[in-house]
């Protein structure tokens, strides 16, 4: 499943980068997120969260405990994100690439995501999926905008 | 044969329990300390098993077992009964998944608790360390070379690579009788069964005797006890299996299930009796799914219609596992490909693919739905190359003579094949018809007449042709009480088809005394003597037939007493309507029953009681044969389609109740409707389940129904003393081809030449642009 978008957020790439990485901002953006932590220990140029995250699609709910990690940080201009998530209802693993330019208004973020589901929730919930992910995307947004002002 | 329930519309016996909702079926079976099974099933389509934890699980309110893979290893696999193809890679098919899982839905982590609630709580505590690995589910996909493999046992995909080949001419002397060769690649796509009543089992163990009892909602009780005891390595005298009120099957019940085993040894293990009903989502995911044949035909035909040769080829998608007859699906479909016409010559070749999905196995004509779908659509083809009537095409083929030797080594018993299609045509005034058709036409209308004239294999059957190498007879027990009513003890178990009233029609009439007289008995290992079970149309004809033959034995020895009672020789006396009538006297079946009984006065070398078992194995097949029509209307714009008329005219030989028949009938219709133009099982190319609940997978609601029109013709076969050939799959076999080809006529016009199923508006829509 391939997700993507633009988000217009104010301030510049600079001011933004750092809050996109910090665990407290993550774990307040990222709607049903119960726990987030990073991860010591990971390797050079690597950053590491685990998380738990509780997701409802339809009738599917469940609580994720999800790991990500960030690579390829390239400050204050891109990062890679790999996730792997699982959970009773299923198990969802992916890929995704951030990428912050500057505007006149601001900043453009435009993320590009490739995800895989597996379990209950593709088997009942894969009609739904592509249309909750991007509320998810929205909604992170939204939560991130309403804190950075 | 005719008395006064034979060939009338009895209504149904077992309704009075059914209508009211006191069925009894395995989930209304309630048992002291009855204990609770939920299944961990696999999120993944392949994946290894690294480890489990299954600790936090155990500790878990309610819950008193947790088993794994490594618990059940020393049971054996799900057995492969089919013995056609000869040689096929058969790799274990475990209880619960052994390292390794295959297909979304495959069992790995059995949790027993005292409620389900506590159960399926637990599952969520389960962690299985997995390692997902690349699927594959496409059955042509799967044979490639760079494939993932599914068993690493095997050296690839491939279970096997069967050729039949046969007739009169070779296919090189075919093409060159013949003026063309039509091609069409013909995909029956995967469907799933769905009965009413999904599976379920329960597993008792009796710590004292050793002994296991197995509720289970399937067709064969008998063939059930016989496999899992094997699987679990004990005597069949040690295992009882029950099947109550079944609510349905199409087939799915044929089956030998993973969870009748696992039930058992959560039994033995748990001490105490354990419960799994399948959740409808289980259903989709873990029973067995139908057809999943995805082939080409070649036709040699003359230009005038006449078919040489048919050559066909096609991949069969096994699933990843072999279930009972799994391998005898597409070599089912391989021997009925002459369908109803005299075809010189026919080559058949299937490659078998294992894929990551869910076992194929019967579902409601398993093999001769894909077979005759296959040479319908094609004989419509030809018509259409060649500007002929279809009907004309079908009538230049038919055999002329019974029995009639197919090419492919089958003996069609009896049939007249042009009554069907005459009988069929005058109904629905078929050349006014073609006129109303041409009109619309002009009109700008698309109207569609489709044909379907099938034969199909039923009164399974002759135990040295059976799919299975055996199992083809079917056992009766009469046993006559001191009152005069009987018990009919049948080996062949129901699951929705009446047999409590046909087969009390049967002995009703045959002992001359009121239907609630007598009880049909059937389902339980413990009283039953050992019975094959019901499918392949089979229950009339062949269990039927068993059940002839002993109430022949009981009457027989009921008229040797009464000849001694009145005083007589026994060829003196006469049975009629339950009255045994001497030179001088009579005397009421009922008076001899409890003279047998009490036996005060028996007749010399005679046993007291008035017992018979029979058992009766069918010398060949039976080919009930038929024509459906069917009428549509497309619209073009949007791609629906609307049903004007949907005409059947079946031949089962004989009829015992025709309520039942129609009832089959039209049941019948209903599931071949729904391949024809809304089932598929998807997976994705991951191997998730697309289509795994109702809400996915279009099961036709009454309302997408037309309304049927069904006619007999009467051609009985010689095969059985009922002369009936059976009914079961009939109208699942000859109503898809008919509804695909009205839909592919209406849109000749337009180009379209063959649409795959399901035709949904959005195929029927996009083949109209790409014929444009």
């Amino acid at each position: 499943m391939k997700l993507g978008g633009t988000a217009q957020l104010n301030g510049t790439p600079d001011a933004l980068f750092d809050r996109l990485l910090d665990p407290e901002t993550l774990r307040r953006c990222i709607k049903g997120c119960e726990t987030l932590e990073e991860l010591p220990d990971q390797e050079d140029g690597v950053r590491g969260y685990a998380a738990t995250v509780k997701v409802g699609i339809g009738a599917i709910k469940g609580r994720f405990k999800a790991t990500v990690s960030l690579s390829e940080i390239v400050a204050p201009a891109s990062y890679a994100m790999s996730i792997a998530a699982k959970s009773p209802v299923g198990y969802l693993s992916g890929t995704a690439h951030i990428k912050l330019e500057s505007g006149s208004d601001g900043t453009a973020l435009t993320w590009a995501a490739d995800a895989k589901v597996s379990g209950v929730i593709a088997a009942v919930g894969q009609r739904l999926l592509g249309a909750a992910a991007q509320r998810f995307a929205d909604d992170f947004f939204t939560r991130l905008r309403d804190l950075i002002g | 044969m005719s008395g006064a329930f034979i060939g009338k519309p009895v209504k149904r016996k077992e309704d009075r329990r059914f209508i009211r909702g006191l069925g009894k079926y395995v989930g209304d079976v309630n048992l002291p300390n009855l204990h609770h099974c939920a299944i961990l099933r696999s999120p993944f389509a392949h994946a290894r098993i690294n480890g489990y934890d299954v600790a936090a699980a155990k500790a878990m309110p309610g819950v008193i077992g947790v088993f794994t893979g490594e618990d059940t290893e020393w049971i054996g696999g799900v057995p492969r009964a089919a013995t056609i193809p000869e040689t096929v890679e058969s790799p274990k098919c475990p209880v619960l998944a052994e390292k390794k899982a295959r297909f979304v839905g495959e069992p790995v982590v059995a949790v027993v608790a005292a409620t389900i609630g506590q159960a399926l709580d637990a599952l969520e505590a389960v962690e299985v360390d997995w390692e997902p690995l690349a699927a594959v589910v496409d059955p042509d996909k799967a044979l490639a070379d760079d494939a993932p493999r599914i068993h690493d046992s095997l050296s690839s995909n491939l279970a096997f690579d069967w050729e039949l080949a046969g007739g009169e001419l070779t296919w090189e002397e075919a093409k060159k009788k013949a003026d063309r060769v039509v091609s069409q690649p013909i995909v029956n796509q995967r469907l799933a069964p769905i009965a009413i009543e999904p599976r379920g089992v329960i597993g008792q163990h009796d710590a004292g005797t050793d002994e296991y009892t197995l509720h289970t909602s399937t067709q064969i009780p008998h063939l059930v006890r016989t496999f899992t005891a094997g699987m679990l390595g004990i005597p069949e005298t040690r295992l009882r299996v029950v099947a109550p009120d079944v609510g349905g099957g199409f087939g799915s019940k044929l089956n030998v299930y993973r969870e009748e085993a696992l039930m058992a040894f959560l039994a033995g293990q748990c001490g105490v009796p354990v419960k799994w009903i399948e959740r409808r989502s289980e259903n989709f995911n873990s029973t067995i799914h139908g057809r999943g044949q995805v082939g080409k035909i070649n036709l040699a035909v003359g230009n005038d219609g006449k078919i040489y040769g048919l050559n066909y080829k096609v991949t069969a998608d096994l699933g990843a596992y072999h279930h009972l007859l799994t391998p005898a699906m597409p070599a089912i479909t391989g021997l009925m490909l002459s369908g109803a016409y005299a075809i010189p010559h026919i080559t058949i070749t299937v490659k078998g693919a294992f894929t990551n999905a869910m076992s194929t196995d019967a579902y409601r004509g398993a093999g001769r739905p894909e077979a005759t779908f296959v040479i319908e659509r094609c004989v419509d083809r030809v018509a259409a190359e060649l500007d002929l009537d279809p009907m004309d095409v079908r009538r230049r083929n038919f055999p002329d003579t019974f029995p009639y030797e197919t090419a492919t080594g089958l003996s069609y018993d009896s049939g007249d094949y042009m009554k069907t299609l005459d009988k069929a045509l005058e109904v629905c005034d078929y050349d006014a018809l073609r006129k109303e058709q041409a009109e619309a036409r002009a009109n700008g209308r698309y109207v569609g007449i489709g044909v379907s004239s099938y034969v199909e294999i039923c009164a399974l059957g002759p135990s040295k042709g059976m799919p299975c190498g055996g199992f083809g007879w079917e056992s009766a027990t009469v046993r006559v009480h001191p009152d005069g009513s009987a018990s009919l003890i049948v080996g062949t178990s129901p699951h929705g088809q009446g047999q409590e009233t046909s087969f009390a029609q049967i002995g009703a009439d045959r002992l001359g005394c009121d239907i609630d007289k007598v009880e049909v008995v059937h389902g339980d290992t413990s009283v039953v003597q050992y019975g094959v079970g019901t499918f392949g149309s089979r229950g009339i004809a062949v269990g039927g037939t068993a059940l002839w033959r002993a109430l022949d034995q009981v009457i027989a020895k009921a008229t040797r007493f009464a000849a001694h009672l009145m005083g007589c020789d026994t060829d003196q006396v006469t049975f009629e309507d339950g009255t045994f009538t001497g030179p001088e006297k009579s005397m009421a079946f009922g008076e001899v029953a409890f003279a047998a009984h009490g036996a005060a006065n028996l007749p010399p070398d005679t046993e007291p009681g008035l017992v018979a078992t029979a058992f009766y194995e069918p010398e060949n097949f039976t080919f009930p044969f038929g024509t459906h029509i069917c009428i549509v209307e497309v619209d073009p714009e949007v791609g629906t389609i609307e049903f004007l008329r949907y005409i059947a005219v079946d031949d089962c030989g004989k009829v015992i109740n025709p309520m039942l028949v129609d009832g089959q009938v039209h049941g019948g219709i209903a599931q071949g409707l729904g391949q024809a133009l809304y089932e598929r099982v998807v997976y994705d190319d991951d191997g998730n389940l697309v289509t795994g609940s109702l809400m996915d997978y279009a099961v036709p609601k009454a309302f997408q129904l037309p309304r049927f029109e069904t006619y007999r013709t009467e051609t009985p076969t010689p095969v059985n003393p009922l002369g009936a050939k059976g009914v079961g799959e009939a109208g699942t076999i000859g109503s898809t081809p008919s509804i695909v080809n009205a839909v592919c006529d209406a849109l000749r016009p337009l180009g379209v030449k063959h649409i795959d199923m399901p035709l949904t508006p959005h195929r029927v829509w996009q083949a109209i642009q790409e014929a444009n």
